[in-house]
């Protein structure tokens, strides 16, 4: 309870620092405080004076003054009532002056309601106030917060200018004395700074003054301080961050560096122990999160990722087989270009070897014929030719001339020529192709042969394992024949 | 200066040891963490502020992590543990930014 109170409270006091808010808001705690006692003492006399700030007030203020009665009893309630003397001077002040300048017949309505002490406090505050009123020391915060504590030594409050050091200083003591009874505490360390700061020679003052407003914030004042609270949460308190920068010493950086300070106390030893349990912490779920396991998911996150996983999967899977015939589509290409080359290549041989563009070997024959009486006709020699063609001859040369199909015979006998060039005897046949077909093809009665002696010469068939034809020509690309598309595609 | 040591020996024990969490506590180890780091930066400024009381800072250590991990149970109970975490850890976030501002007020006058 009292941990987020405080924060809180330190949170709102936060951002109201500027005294432009305070003023407003001490002006409506006044109502307030007034509301408060008011309520307790008698309710006809309330609503003259202070109707319009009652209704806002009434139903917020009893609750916070529930609220913080409960507090101060408790252990941490110190700290706040520490803030709360000072608070509660201020706006009892103002109300003081509201009260003195216009109502102080409600101070006094309000007053005998109240049990024992108060109407004591309360007058004694309503004197003070007037007093301050009446002095230039009320519009000082300090000075008047000063104020209230003396409302306890009742008489002589305000112009002193010493009293001022010990309400600042009680505040800072205050938990420490309430708090750790067997030793000092953190606070104790706060004090000589905060002492020294406002007032150096505050010193033995304090020894007197810090127990006095220690006991008379717990025990007279109760009541008087039950309002206080009260007022200040709703007030959104620049009082105690306003106090605590007063007083507690104008640089937060003296405090800090004091904190540091290495100093064995029940708070330190606290304090390490649990920051040590926060570090522990910390490192395990950085390490808990690096690690980025599954195991600490919940199930929503866990199907979700399954999910995800699976479409990406099967995402995955079909680019694969994407790939997979692709690549198999063009292994297939690949092969059938290569089937086609490889056929090409074929063809080309084949062809280049029957066009005579290429040079040829394989088992043959060789025809000598020499004109030992008369000369060899073209005739002659075509008929030759015609009938190795027929036992099959697949290339031929005649001395040093490659025989194609468009190979002829011309010139007169003693003179054949072949394809514009004169040949000279002896005739030299070089065939290849099945020596035993052509051999005895050559010789057959009134063959090849037998015309070539009818002719006067002589001529010989020798069968071969292997003979050459290196005699080549060039084919000339066709002019006006162009090979048919294939039809089939 | 102590409490910076006990830090320290906090993060330097986890690393050593490198417990392992327990499954069921997992959701609500980071948000405990945050909730501590709230309380923790809660005590700093109470301590700029001059408040700073040892017990308070126990209890509402204790108790923001308590709570902050009990608010994540019950979402998890009631299907929305991921809401729930988040709006936990928007709030602390809040907090601590705002606790960060008075310090930074404290120490900065700015």
């Amino acid at each position: 309870m009292t941990v987020d109170g405080t924060h809180e409270d330190a949170q709102a006091a936060g951002p109201p620092d500027e005294p432009d808010e305070q003023l407003p808001a001490g002006t409506r705690a006044d109502p307030s405080d007034a509301v408060d006692v008011e309520p307790s003492a008698d309710l006809p006399p309330a609503p003259d004076d202070l109707p319009a700030a009652d209704s806002p007030g009434h139903d917020l203020w009893p609750g916070d003054a529930l609220d913080a009665p409960g507090t101060p009893t408790d252990d941490g309630a110190r700290p706040e009532d520490v803030p709360a003397p000072e608070d509660v001077p201020v706006p009892e002040l103002d109300v003081q002056h509201e009260l003195a300048a216009e109502t102080r017949a409600i101070s006094v309505v309000s007053t005998p309601a109240d049990p024992g002490d108060e109407p004591d406090l309360v007058e004694d505050a309503h004197t003070a106030g007037t007093a301050a009123a009446t002095g230039p020391a009320v519009l000082d915060r300090d000075a008047s917060t000063d104020v209230l504590p003396p409302v306890e030594p009742r008489p002589v409050v305000p112009p002193e200018p010493e009293q001022p050091a010990p309400s600042a200083v009680p505040f800072d003591e205050l938990p420490e004395g309430a708090l750790a009874g067997p030793g000092p505490v953190v606070f104790a360390d706060v004090d000589p700074d905060t002492s020294p700061d406002p007032d150096p020679g505050v010193g033995p003052v304090d020894a007197d003054a810090s127990p006095e407003p220690v006991q008379d914030g717990v025990s007279p004042e109760p009541v008087q301080d039950a309002v206080p609270p009260a007022a200040q949460p709703a007030v959104p308190p620049a009082g105690p961050q306003a106090s605590a920068a007063a007083t507690t010493g104008t640089n937060g950086w003296i405090v800090l560096g004091r904190a540091l300070r290495p100093r064995l106390n029940r708070a330190q030893l606290l304090a390490a122990m649990l920051c040590a349990v926060l570090g522990f912490a910390l490192v395990v779920q950085v390490r808990q999160t690096g690690g980025a396991n599954l195991e600490g998911m919940r199930q929503a996150d866990l199907v979700r990722i399954l999910d995800e996983t699976t479409t990406r999967g099967d995402a995955l899977a079909r680019e694969a087989a994407d790939l997979q015939r692709e690549r198999d589509g063009l292994v297939s290409g690949s092969d059938t270009r290569q089937a086609a080359i490889d056929a090409a290549e074929r063809s080309a041989a084949t062809q280049g070897i029957l066009t005579g563009r290429l040079p040829a070997e394989g088992p043959g024959v060789k025809v000598t014929l020499t004109e030992p009486e008369g000369a060899i006709r073209p005739a002659t020699m075509l008929n030759m030719l015609e009938e190795m063609r027929n036992a099959g001859a697949e290339a031929i040369e005649l001395n040093g001339q490659r025989i194609t199909a468009s190979s002829a015979f011309t010139g007169s006998a003693g003179a054949v020529e072949v394809d514009g060039v004169t040949l000279q005897a002896p005739y030299v046949w070089i065939a290849i192709g099945d020596p035993d077909i052509i051999g005895p093809a050559l010789k057959i009665p009134g063959g090849a042969l037998a015309q070539v002696r009818s002719n006067g010469g002589h001529g010989t068939v020798e069968a071969q394992d292997l003979v050459q034809v290196t005699a080549v020509r060039a084919v000339p690309d066709p002019v006006y024949a162009t090979p048919v598309p294939p039809q089939s595609d | 200066m102590i409490a910076v040591i006990g830090l320290v020996v906090g993060v330097v024990a986890g690393l050593l040891l490198q417990p392992t969490v327990p499954v069921e506590l997992q959701p609500y180890l980071p948000i405990a963490v945050v909730a501590a780091l709230d309380a923790l930066f809660g005590g700093l400024r109470a301590m700029l502020d001059g408040i700073f009381d040892d017990r308070v800072f126990l209890t509402s250590f204790l108790s923001n992590v308590v709570l902050a991990a009990l608010i994540v149970f019950l979402g998890d109970q009631l299907g929305v543990g991921n809401q729930l975490s988040t709006a936990v850890v928007v709030v602390l976030g809040i907090r601590i930014f705002s606790n960060a501002a008075s310090i930074r007020r404290h120490l900065f006058k700015a």
